[in-house]
Formats: structure tokens, C-alpha cells, sequence
């Protein structure tokens, strides 16, 4: 073998790994087209698409755009048809919960979300539910697992706040965590467990703290809850 | 003595090609990075998780689902219409899912990896053209995340062979 063979061959690796990058963001453009119209309630099914040919499911995540450094101005009613401001809770770090009531995680994770409050409220912590979902289902929910923090209601109102978060495909539950100034620090897709929340938390407390500037403070939670998913995974 | 790498040096030449494609490869997020500011990444789109497509062999009309793993749909949330003229001669019929307990829902049916519909064509096609169906479904996947019901329209053709299918359009 030539001296030259193993140079060649790590300039072949780099030139695939190239290729590989390109075709994944290729795919995942595909992927955020193919499933736009996942938030309209009856739609046409989307065309074949290069991402309907690609088996590796972690390849084709759930597409988000890019989701705002800051919690967007918005209103939505309470329970009694009245309009909220989410600025009313400015100067809190704020946990926007969105759910629906036909979704069975939203419902596991209620009795968390209440815990939560409760225990975060002295720290400047608190709970906004955001139900995608009618006024009548809502309010009978909310009376049903007695939920006491704030929950806010709409349907394309509401879809309208989700596609402002940078959210293409709205699927639930998903969960905001902002800083006490409104800035957010995560997005969180799926079912809440205790390890994770309290993960985001402690992070967000730091913020507030201005122990941990946000470029970090959104590492450390990425870093940690691939931490706890692979604990989860091995244990 | 050292002697210089020049472009005449495979060596050389080597590291120019993966310099420049360095150099090019600098997306916003590239496939060996991880997303910081959400978990998106976790699971799939739900046109990816739930694959719906159908077929005509004759009389009969299969709707066909494709279920990615660690995803699943509700039975009792699948509903189809034929859309148009066309009539059929026997409702849809589902297999029996799989009894999965939700702590709220209670005992529900669900359907894991695949499943298919079927129903018979009261005579042929009205004025012969492909049957239109809009089927709707709602699904999960186990990780805790659900998709709102999607409702797609699909053109059935028929299948030149039973594995032919057509696809949503």
C-alpha cells in the first residue's frame, strides 16, 4: 500500500461526511414540507417526498423553525371568555404547558404540572396552561383533575401562538420554559417527567440568577436531558 | 530535511479537497450536531409515523397504514369516507388492535407497525374513474406525544399487482 492510500482514504471520509451533511438537511427541508400541513384540521395528503424514501426514523425529526429568543406578545381567553395577556405574568419564569384534551400524555402530566406550581411558586415559577381544544371541553377538564394554575384556551388563536413559537407541526403536549424576562429557554416535546423538569428548572433559576447566559443555560439542557435519556435507556 | 506537501503530493492534494469541502459544509446545523434549544429531534413528523396509502384489487378497497415503531393509532379514531359516486357494498372492516390501558382513557385499541382496512366496491367505479377516499386517524407515539386527528384524501388505483399501492396525493 502507497503512503498516499491512507490520506486519500480520510479525504474520502470527509468528502462522504460532507455528502452525508448536505443530503440529512436536504431531507430534513423535505421533511418540514411534507408535514406543513399537519396543523390544518382537514388537509390534502402531502406528495411523495424525498423524505417518504428515507427509513432511519431519527433522521427525519419533527421539524421546528426557528423558535424566538423571546416569548412573543400574545392573548388568549381564560375560561370565562376573557382575554389575557401573557404579559400579566411578566417578570416570572414562566412553564406554558400545551395540551389538549383528547391527548392521553397531556392528561398524565397534569398532577406533575400541579406539584410544580405549588412547590416553584415562592421561586417566581409559574404554570400556564395553554389548551388548543373548545371552550365547553376545556372547562369541564379543568373542573374535572381540579387544576388550579392558570389555563388559557383557543383553537386557531391558539394555533396562531404555536406557529409564533416556531412550532411547524403542532403535536402535544409541548412545553415553554421562559426566563423571569420572557426569554426562552427551552422547548420541551412530549410527556414531562419529574428528572426533566426539574432539570430545565434549576437551569432557568440560573439564568435569572444570571449565574448562566442563555446560549449556555440551553447546552446544559440539551446536554443534560440526553443524559437522562440515555440513563433511561441503559436502566 | 522536511520536504514541503505541494498539490503534486497526493498527501497534498488531499488535504486542499478537504479544506475546501470543510470550508463548504458550515450549515446552521449540521447531521452530526444536536439541537440545543428543543428536543424536536425525538420524534418523527406524523406524515412519517403514521404512512397511509390504498390499493383496488377488484371489488376490494384496502387502506393501508404503516406505523413507524414506538408509534401507534387509536382504532376507535379511524374513520374513511368514500368521497364521489362511488357506493360500497359492505362497511370498513378493521382487525381487532391490540388492548393498550390509558390511565384516562381507559382500555383502548390500538394498532402497532401496520394495518389495513378493507371494504368491497358496490359494482365497478363510477364512470370507471379511480375511487377518492378521505380517511382520517389519530395516533401517538409511546415516548408521550400525540398528533392531532390528520385527514388525507387518497385516489385509489388499481393495483396492477397486490402489491402496487397508491399513494395520497
Amino acid at each position: 500500500m502507497s503512503r498516499a492510500t491512507p490520506w486519500l482514504a480520510a479525504t474520502a471520509a470527509i468528502a462522504a461526511a460532507w455528502v452525508g451533511g448536505r443530503a440529512y438537511l436536504a431531507h430534513e427541508s423535505a421533511a418540514r414540507d411534507a408535514s406543513a400541513g399537519i396543523a390544518v384540521p382537514v388537509g390534502e395528503a402531502s406528495p411523495p417526498s424525498p423524505a417518504d424514501r428515507i427509513p432511519d426514523p431519527r433522521v427525519g425529526a419533527l421539524p421546528s423553525v426557528k423558535i424566538p429568543r423571546h416569548l412573543p406578545a400574545f392573548r388568549l381567553q381564560n375560561l370565562a371568555g376573557r382575554p389575557v395577556p401573557i404579559t400579566r405574568f411578566a417578570g416570572r419564569a414562566l412553564i406554558l404547558n400545551f395540551w389538549a384534551t383528547w391527548c392521553g400524555p397531556c392528561r398524565q402530566e397534569v398532577p406533575l404540572l400541579q406539584s410544580i406550581d405549588r412547590e416553584w411558586h415562592a421561586r417566581r415559577v409559574t404554570v400556564v396552561g395553554v389548551a388548543v381544544d373548545r371552550r365547553a371541553a376545556v372547562a369541564a377538564f379543568v373542573k374535572r383533575f381540579r387544576i388550579t394554575y392558570p389555563v388559557l384556551q383557543g383553537e386557531r388563536d391558539a394555533l396562531g401562538v404555536i406557529a409564533s413559537l416556531g412550532v411547524a407541526s403542532p403535536a402535544f403536549p409541548f412545553t415553554v420554559f421562559t426566563d423571569d424576562r420572557g426569554e426562552i429557554v427551552a422547548l420541551y416535546l412530549g410527556e414531562l417527567h419529574r428528572p426533566q423538569i426539574e432539570l430545565i428548572l434549576g437551569t432557568v433559576q440560573a439564568v435569572d440568577a444570571h449565574r448562566l447566559a442563555l446560549p449556555a443555560a440551553r447546552h446544559a439542557i440539551a446536554a443534560g436531558l440526553d443524559r437522562l435519556r440515555r440513563a433511561a435507556t441503559n436502566g | 530535511m522536511r520536504r514541503r506537501i505541494g498539490l503534486r503530493d497526493p498527501r497534498g492534494l488531499a488535504l486542499c479537497i478537504a479544506a475546501l469541502l470543510l470550508a463548504r459544509s458550515t450549515p446552521a446545523r449540521p447531521w452530526w450536531a444536536t439541537a440545543g434549544e428543543s428536543n424536536a429531534q425525538d420524534f418523527l413528523p406524523a406524515a412519517q409515523a403514521f404512512r397511509v396509502s390504498a390499493r383496488r384489487v377488484g371489488q376490494r378497497l384496502t387502506v393501508h397504514w404503516d406505523i413507524a415503531p414506538g408509534y401507534y393509532l387509536y382504532r376507535s379514531r379511524i374513520g374513511i369516507r368514500v368521497l364521489g359516486a362511488d357506493r360500497l357494498a359492505s362497511p370498513w372492516r378493521l382487525p381487532t388492535g391490540i388492548l393498550r390501558t390509558d390511565r384516562y382513557f381507559g382500555p383502548q385499541q390500538v394498532f402497532f407497525h401496520a394495518v389495513d382496512a378493507t371494504a368491497e366496491l358496490a359494482g365497478a367505479p363510477a364512470r370507471d374513474a379511480a375511487p377518492r377516499l378521505q380517511v382520517s386517524f389519530q395516533g401517538c407515539a409511546l415516548a408521550g406525544l400525540c398528533y392531532p386527528r390528520i385527514t388525507k384524501r387518497l385516489v385509489v388505483t388499481r393495483a396492477a399487482s397486490s402489491s402496487r399501492r397508491a399513494v395520497g396525493r
